[in-house]
């Protein structure tokens, strides 16, 4: 419900739009209207776009700008990437065959040690007890 | 596909609302018939741009304050001293013969003009649009909340601007 000042203020009318102006704008816009092509038919996703975008053409160009440099870096990048591995062409058959030696060679020198057969006991000695009578008697 | 929009139909239809609108917010009279007339022609060039639009007068008003808005940011600081003249010399209002009425109107249109731009539109709609704060949310791309706060605030401005005149010739 509006209040009394409200309807105050409702009730003020506005200046009336200045009378000349239908006719100089109905013509400036007849001039497009009979151009043929003037207004192709654009799908309504484009027309959507258009209408979402033409507020802040500005920053949209600036949003679409910086995505434009960070695509080709992105595009820069991955040249090099592909140029470098273009450089360092595949190994030879000798290397891949000296290589492959060298891995057995490696993996004879630390693979586990064979198992090493048990020494013999040695005989026992005898006592110091039994040794000692002996020499008593000599 | 529709037949193309009669632009003189659509002219008689809204131009007098689209202009109060454009004049309220712009302060401006030039600029006011630049969008106007930049308005029609899109219309004329585009003849799809109203299909499937339900309510005319709330889509052009939409394309009047994007394009009023637009206008206001590219202009900047360099110019609101142009519009400052142009409040003071041109009216808002139509002139009255009830002096009362006329000295509430001239006032009415400063207390307006010094209103942020964003409460000026809202308040705008909804006084003399009419249009329900759902309406108003939807043509001017903003919350629902924002818009009621928005008109809150503005009337709240207006009420505390006008009180002694308002009081005077009640």
């Amino acid at each position: 419900m509006n209040s009394e000042f409200e309807k105050r203020m409702q009730s003020q009318s506005f200046r009336e739009i200045p009378g000349q102006w239908r006719g100089e704008i109905m013509a400036e816009a007849a001039k497009w209207q009979s151009r043929p092509g003037s207004a192709p038919a654009r799908h309504p996703t484009l027309r959507l776009l258009s209408d979402w975008l033409w507020p802040y053409p500005k920053a949209w160009a600036g949003l679409a700008a910086i995505w434009i440099v960070i695509l080709a870096m992105n595009l820069a990048d991955s040249d090099g990437r592909r140029q470098m591995a273009n450089v360092n062409p595949p190994p030879s058959r000798a290397m891949l065959e000296a290589l492959k030696e060298q891995q057995q060679m490696l993996a004879r020198i630390f693979a586990p040690p064979a198992p090493i057969a048990a020494e013999p006991p040695k005989p026992s000695r005898p006592s110091r007890s039994e040794i000692r009578p002996l020499r008593r008697y000599v | 596909m529709s037949s193309p929009p009669n632009i003189a139909r659509l002219y008689d239809d809204h131009a007098p609302a689209l202009f109060a609108f454009l004049r309220n917010l712009l302060r401006n009279e030039t600029d006011t018939r630049d969008i106007l007339q930049d308005l029609f022609v899109k219309l004329a060039r585009r003849p799809n741009l109203l299909d499937g639009v339900r309510h005319e007068r709330g889509f052009l008003l939409r394309l009047s304050h994007n394009a009023a808005i637009d206008l206001i940011r590219r202009r900047g600081a360099r110019e609101r001293n142009h519009e400052q003249l142009d409040r003071e010399s041109a009216s808002l209002f139509a002139a009255s013969a009830d002096p009362d009425t006329q000295v509430f109107r001239e006032k009415l249109a400063e207390a307006l003009g010094d209103l942020p731009t964003e409460q000026r539109a809202v308040v705008h709609l909804k006084l003399w649009e009419n249009l329900t704060f759902d309406a108003i949310a939807e043509t001017l791309q903003i919350p629902l909340n924002t818009a009621a706060s928005r008109y809150r605030y503005g009337l709240d401005k207006l009420r505390e601007r006008l009180r002694p005149i308002y009081d005077e010739i009640k």
